[in-house]
């Protein structure tokens, strides 16, 4: 018995020796621990998700772009208020929209302190234009660039096979064009790895990235432009919500992206704490495939509409906070060309259906279908989704239709979209761009099944928008929004609510005009300020 | 049965799941819905050109068995290609990962194997008696607790009133603690239960009764309970190191530890079959030589057990 006890006290002894250790190894953890460099104030960001590699080309996640925007630029950045604004390109000028000028600055460095070349730069847009090396950003350019000229040192020329007003988001770092030095990726075996950081102009260079854990960036000496109060950033990737506040509320991290909305009011518990509520461009909505019998009919996809209590969905499920949908188009997304105010007036007038189940059976009455079933699926890191599912299934279900739900990873979830084999789905979109019509060049594609999520034919439609995406941003929404009330006319979508989203900050820092372009726009760490 | 017989076997074996394994993991795979190509892409417009582009570039076109045979012919050549998702070489997209979950599992195993093991031996010579039953509630409780709730519960304790460990990430052996503590309690539990009854096996048998009648010192009748009792431990063990990686999953989960668990998580859902396919694997390479070493140890301890299955089968 006493051999027995002697193992157990030396086991235990050991362990609390262990234990003691490696509690003694652990520091402060907002502050780094590169020895090279003295203690800088670190900014720590709380991101609730992960990241496999920093290249946006290759992964054209929201959080890859936050982070490509302050490394590389593109020919042009947008403002904290969505619009664009010179970036490498300090000037450019296009009389017909088909060849475009660009004069490019001469005086932009990357974080070694060497030039940016307008070589390096028609390199990036030559990788970024294939879809094998540029998967995730090549859309943006797809069959659009008829040739590249280098004019001199520092003006390029760009002809495009078609006039494209819009063509100047493509060439943007919220869209499809991130600069790195053509010798530096040439030689680089996998960029946005570990191994192959970012290399750029931006206002930050990466100093260090642990897939999946963090990614640590440092203010560059050579950026031309103005240089923010933040020196470093951490973004920490927090996979649980709970741990994610366990953190924020032990000062672990100082500013937290997309707070979950039912936990707000535990949020603003934290001393010092700021929660900030603002629209993120998203668009959340049921997409109805004409082509699935029987939503081809009119009548069904209306009772549908009217079936669906949006104002209910808002105030239930999402706690107030999010704005009933009357388009497929946020009205923060025409900030570029008009105050959000005025284009919400003017997407109020787009034809919508308002809930009314009367309505509903009156419309479903006059379809002539008998009751059906039918399947709708959402992604399971959308929770909201899925009970706003359930709210659509029971007012469904007093009409004799029985709609089920199912719940599937993300990855599976896209791979339905417009896939033609379910009459009704979800659409959730988050635009970068401030292009106003970036989410109807696709959804108001109307040319036919294939070029629209909801497969639908319409040449009235699909002309309105060939007309839209051939002059400026302005001069195209009237055009834009017929486009939207046609289709709203017809059901093709059933716009259910605009996104809102919540972000947090403590009382170390202060955060200014946040809103859904800050994190895309040039140098947005400028927005952040220590308190201390 | 000689040596080398039994090890070419044993190999053999190996090799045989192995290759089914990866057949079973490719086919379900490619039977699963969603398509790598449109993850890529995302929830933006996209043309039918640019997802053949895609699906081109990765072979994802081919049939099955192409596919399948392509990736076979590079695993047996040691390359494992490159991540859909990333484009990195597999080795280098999994390696950090991999050593992060193999630290939090050793420290595990080595939390549960040194505290359980003590505590079922204690119980098992204490039968009966108050301090038997605390520890027989505590491994109920252990193997009853919900992993997420014991991180939870850990994490608001020791790292959020305490600060004692750091709240998420994997920065340092310090980070890996409470997470290593969760997976311990589990598998401890068992492992205490196991132990206990191994040693209640080897009490009440007849040698301990004999060697105790011919009055033989008691550290020496332990020291034969204990070799006794080591073989079941030990295999049971080592089954447990399978289920450990399997839970790793939620506790990385919990505590932010970019892991095998998740990384594998998320592969499986886009579909990045390289990656799937090499940690599968891996995994099973592990779970094989875990296997084969659990049993080089039990023999080393007590051959008798090797011999007496020989002599059984000599009897058959």
């Amino acid at each position: 018995m006493k051999n027995i006890n002697a193992i157990i006290s030396i086991t235990l002894g050991l362990m609390l020796l262990f234990l003691l250790t490696a509690c003694g190894s652990n520091d402060n953890i907002s502050v780094s621990d590169d020895a090279s460099t003295t203690a800088v104030h670190e900014l720590v960001i709380g991101i609730p998700g992960t990241m496999s590699t920093l290249d946006v080309a290759q992964e054209a996640g929201i959080v890859n772009y936050y982070i490509a925007t302050l490394v590389n630029e593109g020919l042009v950045a947008i403002s904290n208020d969505g619009r664009p604004i010179p970036a490498l390109a300090s000037s450019w000028a296009t009389d017909d929209y088909t060849a475009w000028l660009f004069n490019i600055r001469e005086d932009a460095r990357f974080s070694d302190g060497s030039y940016v070349t307008i070589e390096d730069i028609v390199w990036s847009i030559e990788r970024a234009m294939n879809p094998e090396l540029s998967p995730g950003v090549a859309i943006h350019f797809l069959d659009m660039i008829r040739s590249i000229n280098i004019v001199d040192d520092n003006t390029l020329q760009i002809i495009l096979n078609d006039a494209n007003p819009n063509f100047i988001w493509a060439v943007s770092n919220v869209a499809g064009l991130f600069v790195t030095q053509r010798a530096w990726g040439e030689a680089a075996t996998s960029i946005g790895s570990p191994g192959d950081m970012l290399f750029g102009s931006g206002p930050y260079r990466v100093i260090s990235f642990n897939p999946g854990s963090n990614v640590t960036l440092e203010a560059q000496d050579y950026y031309w432009g103005q240089s923010a109060d933040v020196q470093r950033v951490r973004f920490d990737f927090i996979t649980d919500d709970a741990a994610r506040f366990l953190a924020f509320a032990g000062g672990s991290i100082d500013f937290a992206l997309n707070i979950p909305v039912e936990q707000a009011q535990q949020w603003r518990g934290v001393d010092g704490t700021t929660v900030h509520f603002f629209s993120d461009r998203s668009y959340y909505g049921l997409t109805i495939d004409s082509t699935v019998q029987p939503f081809d009919n009119h009548h069904v996809r209306k009772a549908v509409a009217y079936a669906l209590n949006a104002q209910g969905i808002i105030d239930s499920i999402l706690d107030g906070n999010g704005q009933v949908a009357t388009a497929i188009t946020p009205p923060e997304q025409f900030a570029s060309v008009m105050d959000v105010s005025t284009a919400r007036s003017l997407l109020s007038q787009v034809t919508h259906y308002s809930f009314n189940m009367d309505r509903a059976r009156e419309e479903f009455a006059l379809s002539g279908v008998a009751p059906f079933e039918a399947a709708i699926s959402f992604p399971s890191n959308f929770p909201n989704v899925g009970r706003a599912s359930l709210v659509l299934a029971d007012a469904l279900s007093e009409l004799g239709i029985t709609l089920n739900v199912r719940e599937m990873p993300l990855e599976q979830w896209l791979g339905e979209i417009g896939s033609g084999e379910y009459g009704i789905s979800w659409m959730i979109y988050f635009a970068t761009t401030a292009n106003p019509a970036e989410i109807a060049s696709w959804l108001l594609d109307g040319t036919g099944p294939g070029y629209n999520p909801a497969n639908f034919t319409n040449e009235e439609i699909a002309g309105l928008m060939r007309g839209v995406l051939s002059v400026s941003a302005e001069e195209g929404i009237e055009d834009l929004i017929r486009a939207h009330d046609i289709a709203g006319e017809l059901a093709y979508y059933i716009p259910v609510w605009w996104g809102e989203s919540a972000v947090a900050w403590s009382g170390a820092i202060n955060v200014s005009n946040f809103n859904s372009f800050t994190m895309l726009s040039e140098n947005w760490l400028r927005n952040f300020r220590f308190n201390n | 049965m000689n040596k080398s017989t039994f090890i070419i076997k044993r190999l053999l074996a190996c090799f045989i799941t192995l290759f089914t394994l990866s057949f079973v993991i490719f086919s379900l795979l490619f039977l699963a819905p969603g398509d790598p190509a449109r993850n890529l892409v995302g929830t933006r417009r996209v043309t039918d050109e640019l997802l053949e582009q895609i699906r081109a570039q990765h072979h994802l076109d081919e049939p099955f068995l192409a596919q399948y045979s392509r990736w076979l012919r590079g695993a047996v050549n040691f390359d494992f290609g490159r991540s859909i998702r990333t484009n990195m070489d597999i080795i280098d997209h999994v390696a950090p990962h991999a050593g992060v979950t193999f630290q939090l599992v050793g420290i595990s195993l080595v939390f549960s194997i040194c505290l359980a093991v003590p505590l079922g031996i204690f119980a098992a010579k204490n039968k009966g008696k108050k301090i038997d039953r605390v520890i027989n509630i505590m491994a109920l409780v252990g193997s009853s607790a919900p992993g997420f709730a014991v991180g939870l519960i850990l994490l608001y304790f020791f790292a959020f009133r305490l600060r004692l460990f750091p709240m998420y990430g994997a920065s340092g052996i310090d980070s890996l603690i409470l997470p290593a503590i969760t997976l311990s309690i589990s598998m401890g539990a068992f492992i205490v239960k196991l132990t206990r009854q191994a040693m209640l096996n080897e009490i009440s048998s007849d040698y301990t009764v004999f060697m105790r009648a011919r009055a033989v010192l008691p550290h020496k009748i332990l020291d034969a309970q204990l070799k006794n009792a080591s073989s079941p431990i030990l295999t049971s063990t080592g089954l447990l190191l399978a289920g450990l990686f399997g839970s790793t999953v939620l506790v990385e989960t919990i505590f932010s530890i970019p892991g095998l668990g998740s990384l594998l998580t998320s592969a499986v859902t886009f579909r990045d079959v390289p990656v799937v396919q090499f940690i599968a694997l891996a995994l099973a390479v592990i779970i094989c030589l875990a296997s084969a070493f659990t049993d080089i140890i039990v023999y080393l301890l007590n051959p008798n057990v090797h011999q007496s299955s020989k002599s059984k089968q000599g009897g058959l």
